[in-house]
């Protein structure tokens, strides 16, 4: 029943995103079930190597590093869920955690030094996303709030090198896309 | 011929033909409404394929949409969103389109009034109600579905979809009304054609009756004149036997005999020649040879035309031959010999003549030439022009019936000849009959010949009814020195020739008490002894015409014994022949 109430408040959300009512909104709640939802809704537009997703894996991973801004909400959201035929699962990374597995990388703010998640995944097919402001740098899409909505902007340079393919469907919706 | 034809394939005739005529409207009513009914499935099917075309269409517009809108609905770009469905109201046809999430959710979309869109996505579908036609599409990324699109589609009213097909429609009624109406003209015109067809039927009974009735009004002139001649012969015949019971003088005897027998031969050609005058038959177009035809007429003229008219033939015998029908032709020679007769009222004399003329018929053919010319009172040149019309006369009352010259005429034309008239008032007529050559040699009537005698010894079995004619036959079988055994019916020479059948030949008489007649004796003779000659004896030309149709010899009476001879060896040498 979670889920529902949280996709009632996206759906007002939606309602009402040009209205001010948003405002008064809690704004951070929103934000993040917006972002829970993107995150898993990228799968689809997204191609990766045949290679990334051998025959044997049962589920396709969705990871989750340093701090999460979802909660629950995530977990709500790819409950029942498929892509390409297999079922979803999130996955919490610990600090020092393996990315190994993961399709999905979101990394979250973390206050820890060190902290650079995406370090280690340069050459491999994982999609990694992370909010411009306050997240780790490096992502190839970055969440950025623009008018009071949740927009991106994607690097497809760096999927590329990657070896992900990111359709034109989606680049279309990109605020900026950078193809370098 | 008989007037009244059998009326079993006549009526036969008149079914078929209305059943004729019922096909044919029939026939182009089935035409017609298979002409509207294959109209109207070709409409149907048009309309049909007209739909799915349609349903395809807004399919393909729906997954379109679809497609476009996957990622503005996954990721909430409302503004794209509604620009991808802004871009579908430029069609007009579409008066609904919306989208939903993956929930099923509203999320945008346009609806034209009076059409709705659901306020939940539906699964993929395509619908039609009433003139709606309704598409829900699915929207997939990938394998996974983002949402659905929802489209709706007006179709065209039935009144607009029935105008698209007026122009067919109305060609195909016209075929159908136009093929209707050739029938129907078509049936009238076969309808006219059929009574154009019994009128004709009935037209040709009437002249048929006509030609009989001229040939009756020329008997009527006849039967005064033979009436007259017949007692002169009757009384030459009585009084010279009257005489032979007074004299024992055998020089005296010798010539009353022959005066009887010339009175008698006299009598015997002229009841022949009325015989075949009065015969009642179609027009039968036979080779003859003009002289000797007219010739053979001689004693029927000169009874005919009475004291004070002589007649003058000049017939050469090179004459070429002509196709007519012979008893017409004698009945035409005597209707113009009657009319010279009547334009000689103090006597004089008809000049019969005949010559060949080449190449004066029409398309240069060869003509023989038959003028009878009187020195009488001549026709006004008003009334030459009149004179072959039916039932024009200038006698009187109960005089003439005006059908003589018409049959003229009549016999002209049916024979591919014509009639020329040459008169000057006062000094005489000519009556020139033109009739077209034939080419083929005309049959060789029967040559008088001696009487032959018996060869050998021949029993003959003779039928007859009447004493008399059979002990004078009998006599002149002895005669000619034949055996001979009479019976008197068709059932007792049966009986006769069930025990004895060693006859030569059956002689029999055609019409006669019993069970069976002549014709019937003969055909039964034929099947049980094929190799026995028979012969027929009549004085009867009908039964004789259709006696000879079967090709039965027959003897015509009265017959004399060289007649008898001749006939006789004929069918007996004809059968051993054979």
């Amino acid at each position: 029943m979670r889920h529902r109430s949280a996709f009632a408040l996206l759906l007002l959300m939606i309602l009402f995103a040009i209205t001010p009512v948003e405002a008064s909104l809690p704004p951070s709640t929103l934000e993040q079930a917006v972002k829970a939802s993107f995150l898993f809704k990228f799968a689809p537009f997204v191609d990766w190597p045949p290679t990334a997703l051998a025959a044997g894996e049962r589920t396709f991973t969705i990871c989750v590093a340093g701090g999460d801004p979802f909660g629950s909400v995530l977990d709500d959201v790819v409950r029942g869920q498929k892509i390409a035929g297999r079922s979803v699962a999130v996955r919490r990374l610990q600090a020092a955690g393996s990315a190994a597995g993961c399709r999905i990388l979101f990394a979250g703010h973390s206050d820890d030094p060190g902290y650079a998640p995406f370090a280690a995944l340069a050459g491999q097919p994982v999609l990694t996303v992370a909010d411009r402001t306050g997240g780790p740098p490096g992502a190839m899409i970055e969440f950025v709030r623009q008018g009071g909505r949740v927009r991106f902007h994607i690097d497809d340079g760096a999927a590329r090198a990657n070896g992900l393919k990111i359709s034109s469907k989606l680049l279309g919706l990109a605020i900026s896309v950078n193809r370098k | 011929m008989t007037d009244a034809p059998d009326p079993s394939p006549d009526a036969r005739l008149r079914a078929r033909a209305i059943a004729a005529q019922m096909a044919t409207p029939l026939t182009a009513v089935v035409i017609a409404i298979c002409l509207l009914a294959a109209g109207l499935a070709f409409a149907l099917q048009l309309e049909r394929v007209g739909q799915s075309e349609k349903e395809r269409q807004i399919m393909v517009q729906a997954q379109t949409l679809a497609s476009g809108i996957a990622a503005p609905l996954a990721f909430e770009d409302h503004d794209a969103l509604q620009e991808y469905l802004n871009a579908l109201r430029a069609d007009p046809q579409i008066v609904a389109a919306a989208a939903y999430d993956e929930r099923g959710d509203f999320v945008a979309g346009y609806a034209l009034s009076p059409a709705r869109y659901p306020q939940r996505g539906l699964a993929a579908e395509t619908k039609i109600v009433g003139n709606a036609l309704t598409v829900a599409a699915p929207v997939m990324q990938g394998n996974t579905q983002l949402g659905s699109v929802y489209l709706q589609s007006s179709l065209d009213s039935w009144s607009r979809r029935l105008n698209r097909y007026l122009g067919i429609a109305v060609i195909v009624v016209m075929a159908s009304l136009l093929i209707v109406i050739l029938a129907g003209s078509y049936s009238s015109l076969s309808k006219a054609h059929q009574k154009l067809q019994e009128e004709i039927a009935i037209r040709q009974q009437a002249e048929e009756a006509l030609r009989q009735s001229q040939k009756m009004e020329a008997m009527g002139q006849l039967t005064g004149g033979v009436a007259h001649d017949f007692n002169n012969l009757l009384m030459i015949a009585s009084g010279g036997l009257d005489l032979m019971e007074r004299t024992t003088d055998p020089a005296k005897l010798e010539r009353l005999k022959a005066g009887i027998r010339q009175a008698v031969d006299r009598g015997a050609k002229l009841t022949q020649q009325l015989l075949a005058f009065s015969r009642r038959t179609p027009l039968k177009p036979e080779v003859i040879d003009l002289g000797k035809r007219v010739r053979g007429m001689d004693a029927l003229l000169d009874r005919s035309l009475g004291e004070g008219i002589r007649v003058a033939m000049h017939l050469p015998g090179d004459l070429w031959p002509v196709e007519v029908d012979a008893s017409e032709l004698e009945v035409a020679v005597l209707n113009i010999a009657l009319n010279a007769r009547d334009a000689m009222v103090k006597g004089g004399v008809i000049v019969i003549e005949a010559a060949n003329v080449e190449g004066a018929g029409p398309q240069g053919g060869d003509l023989v030439r038959l003028a009878i010319t009187d020195t009488g009172t001549g026709i006004a040149p008003e009334l030459v022009a009149k004179i072959f019309e039916p039932f024009f006369t200038t006698k009187g009352v109960g005089q003439g019936t005006g059908l003589g010259l018409s049959q003229v005429y009549g016999f002209a034309r049916a024979s591919g000849g014509e009639v020329q008239v040459d008169s000057l008032p006062g000094s005489g007529t000519t009556m020139t009959l033109l009739l077209p050559r034939s080419l083929r040699t005309p049959a060789d009537s029967d040559a008088g010949a001696d009487a032959v005698s018996a060869s050998g010894r021949q029993r003959i079995l003779l039928v007859e009814d009447d004493d008399n004619v059979a002990a004078t036959v009998g006599a002149m079988l002895e005669e000619l020195g034949y055996e001979n055994k009479r019976v008197e019916s068709g059932d007792a020479a049966l009986n006769l020739l069930e025990r004895d059948s060693a006859f030569s030949l059956i002689l029999s008489d055609m019409i006669m008490p019993g069970e069976v007649s002549g014709i019937d004796l003969v055909r039964k003779i034929r099947q049980h002894w094929p190799a026995m000659p028979s012969m027929l004896m009549t004085g009867y030309s009908a039964a004789a015409a259709s006696a000879a149709k079967e090709g039965v010899r027959l003897l015509s009476k009265p017959f004399s014994i060289q007649d008898l001879s001749v006939h006789i060896a004929a069918a007996v040498e004809g059968a051993a022949a054979e």
